[in-house]
């Protein structure tokens, strides 16, 4: 029988993460002390067992703060990256966890109403990427330096962003009787949002 | 320029098929001289045209409906291999299964795509179909039913099969599409790469028997022993060799529908792409009919009449094959030709060199 | 023989697949140069209907998730909400729940099994994989009345205690599968084709697969040891003794080798579970009124790393809900693992990742 053959030659010597087996013996609070004492105006507290949490948290500081977590801290997975829409402000929610320590960070980063941008961490965690595209997508966060800032779930060249609040959707269900129980004729799917193009996203 | 005369008619025709034994000869002819001696015509050219499409249609019926049972054997073999039972709703045990898909089939509309080639297209349709049941002409099914014998039938037989390829990548281009483009490729690739081992194997058998003549290969495995059994590793090079030949699972990478929709067949729609399928089970019955020939002893058996044993042979080389496609994923093209090249092509010539041994010293072996 | 190099549209109706996505690859000649997934065809704006919806309207929508795994999500959802609001869910329900998402997660399996296989070639495969996974959808029905989507759990346990024949049939049906499993190593795994089509190919290095998000099997068929049912045990898994299944091949095989492995825990945990079964009510006290908070929970499902993030705001509805779908980020890093094979490899490199579009979507 002829060899398998593999038409790339697999890179064998890369590292080695048995270790992940047994559970590091870093406490929770050793990480919240060492994260304290490199950004003194960071709050981070424990939620409980294995849950970290840092609210408010300030959008210059977010790359430096991850790069912090990822080089120093071991927290090697991006698990989710959310947006929101707080109607005050919009915020975007990270939850970075580490498969060494067992545990899981939530970062909260509120964004100014007027100027919905932040860095992007997929430079550090590839996983990242398409949750920020998403973000995007749905609520019109940019992401600075994100290599492909694109639509990902809605079709391309969509002019409006579907999650955020002020996004009327289309009463399709609500029945008008008092025009003889007939539906309302659709209203066309506007945004109301008017920043589309003109270079902040 | 006149018509040749009756005996350079007899020449060609009738020396093969001239003999009374041969029921494709004996029965169209004294059709056509029923015919025309009720037409009062005494013409015998007209009387030989008259036998030769007879026996052409003959032939045809009997190779199409030959192609229906393999194919409803098939999905009943394959039923049983996968745990299910197969067709069984239309006709007796589901046998006219096979004729609801094709009225299924007939009532499709003919799409010719934009921006295909019309020409290209449609001919593909006309070689592939003719060249395949072609094969069949060639290839004896029993001493008293064969259209025709001639000495070089083997060589014509493979001569034929190599014909499609061709075609196959001119209906890959032809489609516009880039799944057919690298279908077609697929197809041709492959069937260079298996040519090779498959007419090596097929040479060591013609060294043994001393002939290229299917009727003679028969009788002298009839009055010795059948290829099988000195040539076996030939047998497993052929079994390949025909199982890629024909495009069936595991090689079954031109028209794989995993990555490549349907291969070349792809664009193709209705009653083109139902003659194609019917095509390639004409061919995996003519590789199966060549195999039995000129390895398992061709229709030579006890008791029952020599076409039954050749059916029965044929039969259970298609169970091999349809063995093979319900227990074997598809192989990928780069494997498929690494191993025609890389291990059939070694062992072809291995198998030579047995047949060349025992054609010196067969003496001992009875050779 | 040097070619152009042209773009092929795999998809969105395409064989391979398995669901509405498109995957665009540049070939040269056949081996692949670059790829590009697309998806969204199926976005039907899943958070935002939630939003619009109470609690517990939300369960039956989490089933359409992903229909091949329905109770894996609907117990990501119940589970965020319960650590939202703190809500204790009784021990026989916990162990229910454990003993659905057990048998879920061999009925994924199966089906995995039968679309890679189909992939590869083999429809003997596909056809074996599909009768054995109707046993364990009989299984459910029993459980839940239904067979895809389940609307099982509750928040606080489960909508119904299990029939009292349950654990008899369910034994029985895990004791049959196991001999069926023995059964499909004849078949596919010793198979030389079988092995060439899927040893050696989609290498993905481990660090690789840390970095690009990618979790669940397919993390594991890389050498890495994370299973959240272990590494961040949630439900009733504590109480349960069994293996991770890691293989450090990195190729398909390896992802091949990992679920069938699962497969085995899987039927393991469910026999321990029917043991150990604590009497009791199965479903908790839940609270009429829901307050403010923010919460979230991951599991394991059976395709990786699924996560539920609820922020509630004092009404009756969640303000935000965010579901992490952990093929929307293994269909990302799809790319770095095509690179450098052959389009005959798309079919059993994706295959191996276990789409299902439904989820990624949303």
């Amino acid at each position: 029988m002829a060899d398998p053959t593999p038409t790339i030659v697999a890179p064998k010597g890369d590292k080695d993460y048995s270790y992940l087996v047994s559970p590091s013996t870093v406490q929770e609070q050793e990480i919240i002390a060492s994260l304290k004492s490199k950004f003194p105006e960071v709050e981070v507290k424990l939620k409980q067992k294995g849950r970290l949490e840092c609210v408010k948290f300030p959008r210059e500081k977010l790359v430096e703060f991850c790069t912090y977590l990822r080089d120093s801290l071991d927290f090697e997975h991006v698990t989710c990256v959310a947006g929101n829409d707080l109607k005050r402000a919009w915020e975007v929610i990270y939850h970075i966890s580490s498969y060494k320590h067992r545990c899981m960070i939530q970062i909260r980063t509120e964004l100014p109403r007027e100027d919905p941008s932040v860095d992007t961490i997929s430079q550090l965690w590839g996983g990242a990427d398409w949750h920020e595209r998403e973000t995007y997508d749905m609520y019109g966060i940019t992401f600075n330096n994100h290599p492909k800032l694109e639509r990902v779930l809605t079709p391309e060249g969509t002019d409006f962003f579907p999650f955020r609040k002020d996004f009327k959707l289309l009463d399709h269900w609500k029945i008008d009787w008092e025009n003889k129980g007939k539906r309302p004729k659709p209203e066309p799917m506007v945004s109301t949002d008017t920043r589309f193009g003109d270079g902040n996203g | 320029m006149s018509l040749p005369s009756w005996e350079a008619w007899t020449c060609v025709w009738g020396s093969r098929i001239g003999d009374t034994l041969n029921y494709l000869y004996s029965i169209p002819h004294s059709i056509a001289t029923a015919i025309l001696s009720f037409l009062h015509i005494n013409l015998p050219q007209l009387n030989y045209l008259l036998t030769w499409v007879i026996a052409s249609i003959i032939l045809l019926v009997v190779v199409m409906v030959n192609v229906i049972i393999l194919i409803y054997v098939e999905r009943k073999e394959l039923g049983r291999f996968m745990d299910r039972r197969g067709p069984f709703v239309v006709g007796p045990a589901g046998f006219f299964q096979n004729f609801a898909d094709a009225f299924k089939f007939l009532i499709k509309e003919m799409i010719l795509p934009e921006n295909a080639d019309g020409l290209g297209f449609n001919s593909t349709l006309v070689i592939v179909v003719a060249s395949s049941m072609l094969i069949m002409a060639v290839v004896p099914q029993a001493p008293d039913f064969y259209y025709t014998n001639t000495d070089l039938g083997l060589l014509l037989a493979f001569a034929i099969f190599a014909i499609e390829p061709f075609a196959v990548v001119i209906a890959g281009w032809a489609s516009n599409n880039k799944y057919s483009l690298l279908g077609g490729f697929r197809s041709t690739a492959q069937m260079m790469s298996y040519e090779v081992p498959m007419l090596i194997t097929v040479l060591s058998v013609v060294v043994l028997a001393g002939t290229f003549n299917f009727t003679q290969i028969v009788n002298y495995q009839a009055s010795h022993v059948w290829f099988v059994v000195p040539l076996i590793i030939g047998f497993i090079v052929f079994l390949i060799s025909i199982v890629a030949e024909i495009e069936r699972i595991p090689f079954d990478t031109p028209d794989a529908e995993a990555e490549l929709v349907h291969g070349w067949m792809t664009e193709y729609a209705g009653i083109k792409f139902a003659l194609f399928q019917l095509t390639s089970y004409v061919r995996s019955f003519a590789g199966a009919a060549i195999m039995v020939l000129i390895f398992l002893g061709g229709w030579t058996g006890p008791i029952l009449p020599p076409i039954l044993w050749f059916y029965i042979k044929v039969y259970a080389v298609f169970t091999l094959f349809v063995w093979m496609r319900a227990s074997l994923p598809r192989v990928r093209i780069d494997q498929v030709l690494n191993l025609g090249w890389r291990s059939l092509l070694p062992l072809s010539l291995v198998n030579m060199l047995i047949a060349a041994f025992l054609k010196i010293y067969g003496g001992v072996f009875h050779l | 023989m040097a070619m152009a190099e042209m773009w092929i549209n795999m998809g969105p109706q395409h064989p391979f697949t398995h669901g509405l996505w498109t995957l665009k690859v540049k070939v040269d000649g056949e081996t692949i140069v670059d790829a590009e997934p697309i998806i969204g065809y199926l976005h039907r704006g899943f958070e935002k209907l939630c939003e619009n919806r109470n609690y517990p309207q939300i369960i039956p929508i989490c089933d359409r998730l992903c229909y091949v795994a329905s109770m894996s999500w609907d117990h990501v959802y119940v589970s965020a909400v319960e650590n939202t609001f703190d809500i204790k869910v009784p021990p026989r329900g916990e162990y229910i729940r454990v003993i659905a998402l057990e048998i879920q997660r061999i009925a994924s399996h199966l089906i995995w099994l039968a679309s890679f296989m189909t992939d590869i070639g083999n429809l003997t495969a596909f056809l074996y994989a599909m009768r054995e996974r109707e046993m364990f959808i009989d299984l459910l029905q029993a459980l839940c009345g239904a067979r895809m989507t389940y609307n099982y759990p509750r928040i606080g346990g489960v909508s119904q205690d299990m029939p009292k024949s349950f654990p008899q049939q369910c034994l029985k049906t895990v004791d049959f599968f196991e001999k069926r499993l023995k059964e499909y190593d004849y078949l596919i795994e010793e198979s030389e084709v079988f092995r060439i089509r899927s040893q050696g190919v989609g290498y993905l290095r481990p660090s690789d697969a840390i970095n690009l998000g990618i979790t669940g099997p397919a993390l594991r068929g890389s050498g890495v040891p994370v299973d959240l049912r272990k590494t961040d045990p949630y439900s009733a898994y504590p109480d349960f003794d069994f293996e991770m299944a890691v293989e450090k091949d990195c190729d398909v095989y390896a992802r091949y080798r990992v679920r069938m492995n699962e497969m085995h825990e899987s039927c393991n945990i469910i026999r321990q579970a029917l043991k150990k079964i604590p009497p009791g009510p199965v479903l908790g006290k839940a609270p009429r009124h829901f307050p403010r908070g923010e919460g979230y929970a991951r599991t394991e499902d059976p395709r990786g790393e699924a996560f539920f993030y609820i922020q509630a705001d004092g009404t009756d509805r969640p303000y935000r809900v965010k579901i992490r779908s952990p093929i929307f980020v293994t269909v990302s890093a799809a790319p770095a693992i095509l690179r450098g094979y052959k389009v005959a490899d798309v079919p059993s490199i994706m295959g191996s990742l276990d789409m299902c579009l439904g989820e990624s979507d949303r």
